[in-house]
């Protein structure tokens, strides 16, 4: 490409001084391939060659290793990366994963990976792998160094709150708030101590009943003082007297006159009016009574709401164990579960991390807004025509990405302590929707010498519908644990140094939204180990424990991933209720009679007072009311009397003066006409 | 840019040379296909390929791509309308199904209807704009250069100390 082959002639042009012609070399004509351009690239290709056949393993290998341990947070070492350009297979041998809490273990060593590249694929820019084989896997194997563990990654504001969380906040607080921490540390230190007389007294000048109690009798005697009041305004026996009197003397019968009728309707109007001003003062007080009555019943049954929670609270720090199989269960695998979660929990995070945007956001729980068109007005050089791109019918596409089937199988023999396996992981793609089918994984097999056996795996993920699917099944048919750790505080420990456990977990994944996880453990064979400050706790423990040979745990979490309804079951929890319920029964009845008679010593003489207080209002009252009404009654009764026999004997009095009158007409009539 | 540079004095020499009218009108002819085709595509790196391991003359291919990719632009709708009727018709749509489905044949984006039209306009032009090319080369030659070699001004600057030593320059160094 230098100037001398773009102008062969040049030193033969016609131009050239003639001082120089007999020094010029005739070239020889040139041919059409430009040789000198063809060397350095033929260079270039040796180098390139050069170099995947002897570094570029290596650097494969290192950039595994180095990407590994940032993607995952701990070390990856691989033992050998193998790949041939022209053949395009590839192999990688002795891979082992670093456990992030047991850094001198593996959480996974795998043989060896051998995979063929489809070139037919990678003509077309695709990555198509048909099959994968994967050999020698081993969990917790021991590394020839110690791993490196990345620190953790602080955690964001904005992250929402994870599985382990959720347990821990959930099932947590439905437990009651100071026992959370250990129920079986409850029941022990009940039995240690049996009563709390010592606590129960500094807890009575707390209770909020007694309080209430006080205001009761403040505001009851004010109400007395009123009521008294009221009382003496009321008519008394003198002043009922008197119209009595009044009543006495006025003429209700022997009428002479319509005149003497007249003034004697008129005085008792007058008595009658005011009997019935005095009857309307009693109406008065009387209902005045009964909202007073009405308020002092509500007082009461106030003050009994309030003697229940106080017996509630006085029983939480009185320490009276909740006897409650859910509660059991809770506490008892809290332990247990949230190691499990936090696992769960950091290969979420890692998928977040990971996953393309659009899945990692669902798994956020954010929505995905539709993209904002924003106006771009700076100049923009007119865009070529796109034109009309066509679409043939495709009869060999691949995704992007594709590996048609991961064949995973292990066999153990006398040199490396390897499971017996075996799996087929299928269709793991760029785009399912593209070929179809959904990525499945299935997974059986064995570690023998590690006594677990029955490991089943079966899971899919479906992204060939709207919202992607994740289902799988797990479980582990048998495999024995170890130093259970049910409760460890000061007050004792409660542990299963070995039981034969059988594991299975199944779950729903919808859209990466909504959750519907369940796991149900058996173990067998369970021998409790029970140890306690206090020998005759430890016996009574020994005694309830003994009987239990087997128990289950379930635990299921279901609902959007910010609010899972999480819930912890075990017949542990229900064989302890049964067994502590006999064993405490008499106890918890004698302790909750205590409690219920301090509390009624406590207050019960200030319950007394306002209680003489409230009946004497309410006998006094009402039984004064009552007399004076009675007495006005009969005082109107009397009035109603006199006016009707005054208005009967006038009556009376009119019709056999008419008589008279008429008899007396009729005898002169017979008189005149001279009978 | 310096390579881009020595081309194009070299393309302005041999134009002023009695030889290589070949390896200019050859090169000014890739330029044709290069200005057509998209920047980033198969046929393109193909064609650069050929440009440089056969002696064609870089600067002309270069020269002649700059400016048929403004052709190229104006003549959009042409080469849309004749892709479209090449892609949809019938007759030939089992090659551009068989194409389709073949490795490395879909990169060169031959279903796009511009991008077929553009590569069938410039497999027409490029043997047309050879000959012609060619033609005109030593039209050139033979009419403008020699009218500038027979001028005074021309004279002048040959007979002077400056042409002398760039010539010995030239003799001993240059191409």
């Amino acid at each position: 490409m230098t100037q001398d082959q773009n102008n062969p002639a040049s030193s033969n042009s016609s131009s050239a001084a003639p001082k120089n012609e007999k020094n010029v070399k005739v070239k020889k004509p040139q041919g059409p391939i430009r040789w000198n351009a063809i060397i350095p690239f033929v260079i270039i290709c040796a180098l390139f060659y050069v170099y995947f056949f002897f570094f570029f393993d290596a650097h494969m290998r290192k950039a595994i290793e180095w990407g590994g341990y940032k993607a995952l947070g701990t070390e990856l070492n691989i033992g050998e990366f193998k790949s041939s350009f022209l053949k395009g297979n590839v192999a990688i041998n002795k891979i082992e994963l670093t456990d992030s809490k047991e850094p001198q273990l593996n959480s996974i060593e795998l043989g060896s990976i051998r995979f063929d590249i489809n070139w037919d694929a990678l003509l077309r820019l695709k990555l198509v792998v048909e099959e994968v084989a994967v050999e020698g896997v081993q969990f917790k194997s021991k590394r020839a160094h110690v791993g490196q563990v990345a620190p953790p990654p602080p955690p964001s504001e904005d992250e929402g709150p994870g599985f382990a969380a959720q347990l821990q906040d959930k099932a947590v607080n439905k437990l009651e708030g100071d026992n959370k921490a250990n129920v079986l540390g409850d029941v022990a230190s009940f039995l240690k101590s049996g009563s709390a007389d010592g606590q129960l007294k500094n807890l009575e000048g707390q209770m909020a009943s007694k309080k209430l109690l006080e205001e009761m009798n403040t505001k009851w005697a004010a109400k007395k003082t009123e009521w008294d009041n009221r009382i003496k305004g009321l008519p008394t026996g003198k002043e009922l007297n008197t119209l009595k009197d009044r009543f006495g003397k006025i003429k209700y019968k022997d009428f002479k006159t319509p005149q003497e009728l007249e003034a004697s309707l008129k005085e008792i109007d007058s008595v009658v009016k005011e009997i019935d001003s005095k009857n309307k003062q009693i109406q008065e007080v009387k209902a005045n009574l009964e909202t007073d009555l009405k308020s002092l019943d509500q007082d009461y049954k106030n003050l009994d709401v309030q003697i229940k929670k106080d017996v509630d609270t006085l029983k939480s720090h009185f320490k009276i164990p909740k006897i409650d199989a859910a509660s059991f269960a809770k506490a008892l695998f809290m332990d247990y579960l949230t190691p499990i979660m936090q696992k769960v929990d950091r290969y979420k995070k890692l998928a977040e991390k990971y996953l393309p945007p659009k899945y990692a956001s669902k798994l956020k729980g954010e929505k995905t807004a539709p993209e904002e068109k924003t106006e771009d007005d700076s100049i923009q050089p007119h865009p070529r025509e796109k034109g009309v791109t066509y679409e043939f019918p495709v009869s060999k596409g691949y995704p992007l990405f594709w590996i048609q089937k991961v064949k995973i199988s292990s066999t153990s023999n006398a040199r490396a302590d390897y499971g017996d396996f075996k799996g087929l992981i299928s269709d793991i793609t760029s785009n399912q929707k593209q070929i179809g089918r959904p990525t499945t994984l299935n997974l059986k097999g064995d570690f023998k010498s590690m006594n677990v056996s029955g490991i089943t795996l079966n899971a899919e993920l479906n992204n060939t519908k709207p919202e992607p699917i994740v289902k799988f099944q797990m479980g582990v048919g048998s495999y024995m644990l170890n130093n259970l750790n049910l409760m460890q505080s000061k007050d004792g420990e409660i542990s299963i140094p070995a039981s034969n456990t059988s594991t299975a977990a199944s779950g729903e994944i919808v859209g990466f939204k909504h959750y519907d996880l369940k796991l149900k453990n058996e173990f067998k064979n369970v021998d409790f180990k029970v140890s306690t400050p206090d020998k005759t706790v430890t016996e009574v423990l020994n005694s309830t424990l003994s009987v239990i040979k087997s128990f289950d745990l379930e635990a299921t979490a279901k609902g959007e991933l910010k609010n899972l309804d999480i819930d912890i079951r075990s017949s542990l929890g229900g064989d302890l209720q049964r067994s502590f319920e006999n064993l405490l029964k008499a106890k918890i009845a004698e302790a909750n009679e205590k409690l219920q008679k301090s509390i009624n010593d406590e207050i019960g003489k200030l319950k007394a007072q306002v209680q003489a207080q409230t009946d004497g209002i309410k006998n006094q009252v009402q039984g004064e009311v009552n007399k004076v009404q009675v007495q006005v009654n009969e005082q109107k009764k009397l009035a109603d009397d006199k006016v009707n026999q005054a208005k009967k004997d006038f009556e009376n009095q009119a019709k056999n003066k008419l008589q008279d009158e008429a008899k007396k007409g009729l005898e002169d009539l017979k008189k005149k006409f001279g009978f | 840019m310096d390579i881009l540079i020595k081309q194009l004095v070299g393309l302005i020499k041999l134009l002023h040379s009695d030889t290589g009218q070949n390896q200019i009108a050859s090169g000014l002819a890739f330029g044709v296909f290069l200005g057509f085709a998209p920047f980033l595509s198969i046929q393109t790196l193909l064609v650069l390929f050929i440009v440089f391991i056969f002696r064609v003359q870089l600067g002309a291919a270069f020269l002649s791509a700059f400016f048929f990719k403004f052709i190229a632009f104006i003549l959009d709708p042409v080469a849309d309308v004749l892709g479209r009727a090449t892609l949809e018709n019938p007759s030939l749509r089992g090659l551009w199904t068989t194409m389709y489905n073949v490795p490395l044949l879909p990169m060169t984006r031959f279903n796009n209807s511009i991008n077929m039209g553009s590569f069938i306009i410039s497999i027409i032009l490029c043997p047309i704009l050879f000959i012609l090319f060619k033609k005109l080369i030593l039209k050139y030659r033979t009419t403008v250069v020699e009218r500038f070699e027979r001028s005074k001004l021309w004279k002048v600057f040959k007979s002077s100390k400056f042409y002398f030593w760039y010539s010995k320059y030239q003799d001993l160094y240059g191409a």
